[in-house]
């Protein structure tokens, strides 16, 4: 098994990015970019809009697949650019490292057809199988855990933005991933319910093991979800530090820059 | 002439009858309309060239000829060189090919309006394609397009007299007949106008009703 890398040895990596290259057109997103997430590792992904955060969540979700490098999930090839792309693994053997990795979106994406149970039930029933008995126990479960046992009979259109974001979170965990990647899960909300949506991931991030990786602008959140952020710019990691380095004594003049500019 | 009741009395029976074949024809036209409209909508979207092709050249052919040349072709041309099949066979195959050329653009714009986020979501919840079509996409496209997949049932609807010219004996075809034989046409052609009305009404009625129900959660 050549996907077993060396590495493997001790524990794998949750996710590895090897010499990653993303570009639209002549416009170049993520350069070579090189990163390891190690498992229950919880990242913070910081910096400018268009320096690529958001396309490193699109890539692992294999929204985007790479142009050139490799990228890895718990030791397996996820996918890859240039040559590595035409070894295409059969289709059940990419979901079962694919189903590693949940996402929760900006536009929180949730079905509209659907109220918010049934939104929670549908992937452990269509993909996984799951009863439905068992699957409705898991999804009640599941929303009372972000604060909406209530709202399981509303559809998405009778909840507010935050209480749409929180369903959306609940779905995401009903695949039980080991990976959680968080889109600017805050961005699309008004300011009263931000706080509700960022303490119930705080919450996940005290009981669950799950790796996270968490894009924002919320820079409170971003330093105090973290055990590690990462300011990139210009499709690069400018520094990868604790968030206590990084937030207090950034040692980059572009993340000083930065960080100054948004405190203003 | 007078409007004669005793001549309204023969006549009616044969008119219920053609009614019945008329909402049949339709209801079976409609049906293979949406099948093939559908299949339509999806292979387009697809990458193979010659099937885009072919499909493209089927629409572009059924949009651009008249659908009675169409049901010609199909009832007195097609069985000389291919299978022959009964009059409201035929009658319905001709309806649904034709209306789903038309459908099948209906479909298209439902499915280009179910936002990419949906797509997403599907890929992050790991669903197949086949999922992602029949759980996500369709059940949403389905709602967007409702109205206007009504207004081609309507449209349909009234079509479906021209098959009295392939010689099924639909509402029309029954008002041909017995006013052929009883040169009653007054009362044949007034009473087939008022049945067409009564249901075409009822019709509209239902496609409004279903246009101001189409958010989710307020119904």
């Amino acid at each position: 098994m050549d996907h077993q890398s060396t590495s493997a040895s001790q524990a794998p990596l949750a996710a590895e990015f090897v010499n990653v290259s993303k570009s639209f057109g002549a416009f170049t997103i993520i350069d070579d970019l090189n990163l390891q997430i190690r498992p229950s590792e919880r990242v913070s992904l910081i910096g400018p809009s268009g320096s690529g955060k958001t396309t490193i969540l699109r890539l692992l979700m294999t929204l985007e697949r790479p142009n050139e490098g490799e990228i890895k999930v718990f030791g397996d090839v996820l996918s890859a650019g240039g040559e590595g792309a035409a070894k295409a693994r059969p289709d059940r053997e990419f979901r079962a490292i694919r189903g590693k990795i949940g996402m929760v979106f900006q536009q929180f994406n949730l079905f509209p057809h659907m109220t918010a149970l049934e939104n929670v039930m549908e992937a452990p029933v269509q993909v996984l199988g799951t009863q439905r008995q068992e699957a409705r126990d898991l999804a009640e479960c599941l929303l009372k855990r972000v604060g909406l046992a209530e709202k399981g009979a509303s559809y998405p259109s009778q909840l507010s933005g935050g209480q749409q974001q929180r369903v959306a979170i609940a779905r995401a965990l009903a695949m039980k991933p080991q990976i959680m990647l968080f889109d600017e899960i805050t961005s699309a909300l008004d300011p009263e319910v931000i706080g509700e949506v960022l303490e119930v991931v705080h919450n996940l991030a005290h009981e669950t093991k799950m790796a996270m990786l968490v894009v924002t602008h919320e820079m409170g959140f971003a330093r105090d979800i973290a055990d590690r952020v990462i300011f990139m710019e210009r499709g690069k990691i400018v520094e990868d530090a604790s968030p206590g380095e990084i937030f207090n004594s950034p040692r980059n003049d572009r993340t000083k820059a930065f960080l100054n500019a948004i405190k203003r | 002439m007078n409007f004669s009741p005793q001549i309204v009395a023969e006549l009616l029976p044969a008119l219920l009858r053609g009614t019945v074949v008329t909402l049949y024809a339709t209801a079976a036209g409609m049906a293979v309309a949406l099948v093939v409209g559908l299949l339509i909508a999806i292979a387009r979207r697809g990458s193979n060239p010659v099937a885009v092709l072919i499909i493209d050249s089927f629409v572009t052919v059924v949009r651009s000829t008249p659908l009675l040349i169409q049901l010609y072709l199909l009832f007195y041309v097609l069985p000389l060189y291919g299978p022959s099949f009964s009059p409201l066979f035929t009658g319905i195959l001709g309806l649904g090919l034709h209306y789903s050329s038309y459908i099948s653009e209906v479909f298209r714009a439902g499915i280009d309006a179910v936002p990419r986020g949906q797509w997403e979501a599907c890929i992050a919840l790991q669903f197949s394609r086949v999922k992602t079509w029949t759980r996500i996409v369709l059940p949403q496209a389905f709602r967007i397009v409702l109205p206007q997949i009504g207004n081609y049932l309507i449209s349909m609807y009234k079509h479906a007299s021209l098959l009295a010219t392939i010689t099924v004996v639909e509402l029309l075809g029954a008002a041909l007949n017995f006013a052929g034989e009883t040169f009653r046409y007054f009362e044949a052609f007034t009473l087939v106008g008022i049945i067409y009305f009564v249901i075409g009404f009822a019709f509209s009625r239902l496609v409004r009703y279903l246009e101001q129900r189409t958010t989710y959660g307020r119904a």
